[in-house]
């Protein structure tokens, strides 16, 4: 007998605020120059950040340093933020903005004019105390996750790896929520499409991942 | 439901993103279509692996980015007050070169509002630092830049 289970509250840790002084309170000091209060937006949220931008770029230091630009923009921008909405989702859209258009130039430069970018080219890290097993599985999971087009795998990423709810996704990536359902969708079919196919699992007859574009429901 | 929408439904189901509705749905659909029944083993497993490959912990490398970045606005802070004393010359030199065209403009016959915008020239550039420059690449807002504009281009 097959189940189906239903949908759980989410486990979230990222976008909800923490008990004391409202992000919204924060804010409103930051931008009247009070930096102390920026730094406990930094304190709350550089982590969960940084955990996020590392699952796009594998590489610690790369991660840190987006996260620290990530802080940096969000500041200048501060006179911007729409104080009716919440914090959490507009900083970490930026940051996933900033983190997927460093990926873009990454891969738009190529190998060859490394020394233009003042990012330094970094290898993934190596995942030292993991057991040959698990290392081995991330990295072919990594592999097929490359394979999926950049829309889908950014929700998959968020969804299935940080475990973002469909609306946080939503709010991050600013699109209707039905198009993030889609998305994942998408992505969750490509990933086992790809992944049959490089571990030789026998695909059912009817099962391709889908070529038309997606529809804005 | 067809088979097209159940793979769809499929896909959402085992990250446990469908409505109780949809899921009751689904498995309505998957009591009897063998095929789908395949595709949701396949989906499950997919969806094992990915579950499976997240359990590496991530740990950053520096307790917190706060320290350095505090330091870089702070560094920010430090450049803008000479921004200001720039700012400051600008305006001077702005008002100098208003009150010039406003004298010349007595001594001639044109009108005094046909002259002031030489004076907005040396404006606004001077207050930005170069850090500024290559730091805001965003159009984030910028607090000093455009208040020695303003007393020649409020002349008109
Ligand atoms: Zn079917």
């Amino acid at each position: 007998m097959m189940t189906i289970l239903e949908p759980q509250s989410q486990i979230d840790e990222s976008l909800h605020e923490p008990s004391g002084s409202s992000d919204a309170r924060l804010v409103e000091a930051a931008r009247h120059g009070d930096q102390a209060a920026y730094g406990e937006l930094v304190l709350r949220y550089e982590q969960r950040l940084t955990r996020v931008i590392y699952r796009f770029v594998h590489n610690m230091e790369t991660a840190e340093d987006l996260t620290q630009e990530t802080f940096l923009k969000v500041y200048d921008r501060l006179g911007q933020f729409d104080s009716s909405r919440r914090f959490g989702p507009w900083l970490f859209r930026i940051g996933v903005n900033l983190t997927l258009d460093y990926l873009r130039r990454k891969k738009r430069r190529g190998r060859w004019s490394l020394f233009t970018d003042r990012w330094k080219e970094r290898a993934p890290d190596p995942p030292v105390a993991d057991p040959r097993k698990a290392l081995d599985l991330q990295q072919e999971v990594q592999k097929v996750l490359q394979m999926i087009p950049e829309n889908y795998r950014t929700v998959l990423t968020l969804r299935d790896l940080e475990n973002f709810s469909t609306s946080e996704i939503a709010a991050v990536l600013h699109r209707k929520e039905a198009t993030i359902r889609w998305r994942l969708a998408e992505a969750r079919h490509r990933f086992q499409y790809y992944w049959g196919k490089r571990h030789g699992t026998v695909l059912p007859e009817n099962f391709t991942p889908s070529e038309s574009a997606e529809s804005e429901k | 439901m067809n088979c097209k929408t159940a793979q769809r439904q499929m896909a959402l189901a085992v990250g446990e993103d469908l409505s109780p509705v949809e899921s009751q749905e689904l498995q309505g659909h998957l009591q009897g279509c063998s095929n789908c029944q395949q595709t949701w083993e396949q989906q499950r497993r997919g969806f094992a692996m990915l579950q499976r490959s997240r359990t590496q912990e991530i740990h950053p490398k520096s307790d917190s980015v706060w320290p350095v970045l505090a330091n870089r606005l702070r560094e920010r802070e430090v450049e803008s007050p000479r921004g200001e004393f720039n700012g400051w010359f600008a305006a001077l030199a702005v008002t100098a070169a208003c009150v010039l065209v406003f004298v010349f403009s007595q001594e001639s016959s044109f009108p005094v509002a046909s002259q002031p915008r030489t004076g907005s020239v040396t404006g606004g550039t001077m207050v930005i630092s170069p850090a500024d420059l290559r730091e805001r690449t965003s159009s984030g807002p910028q607090k000093e830049e455009v208040r020695p504009n303003r007393p020649c281009n409020s002349a008109p």
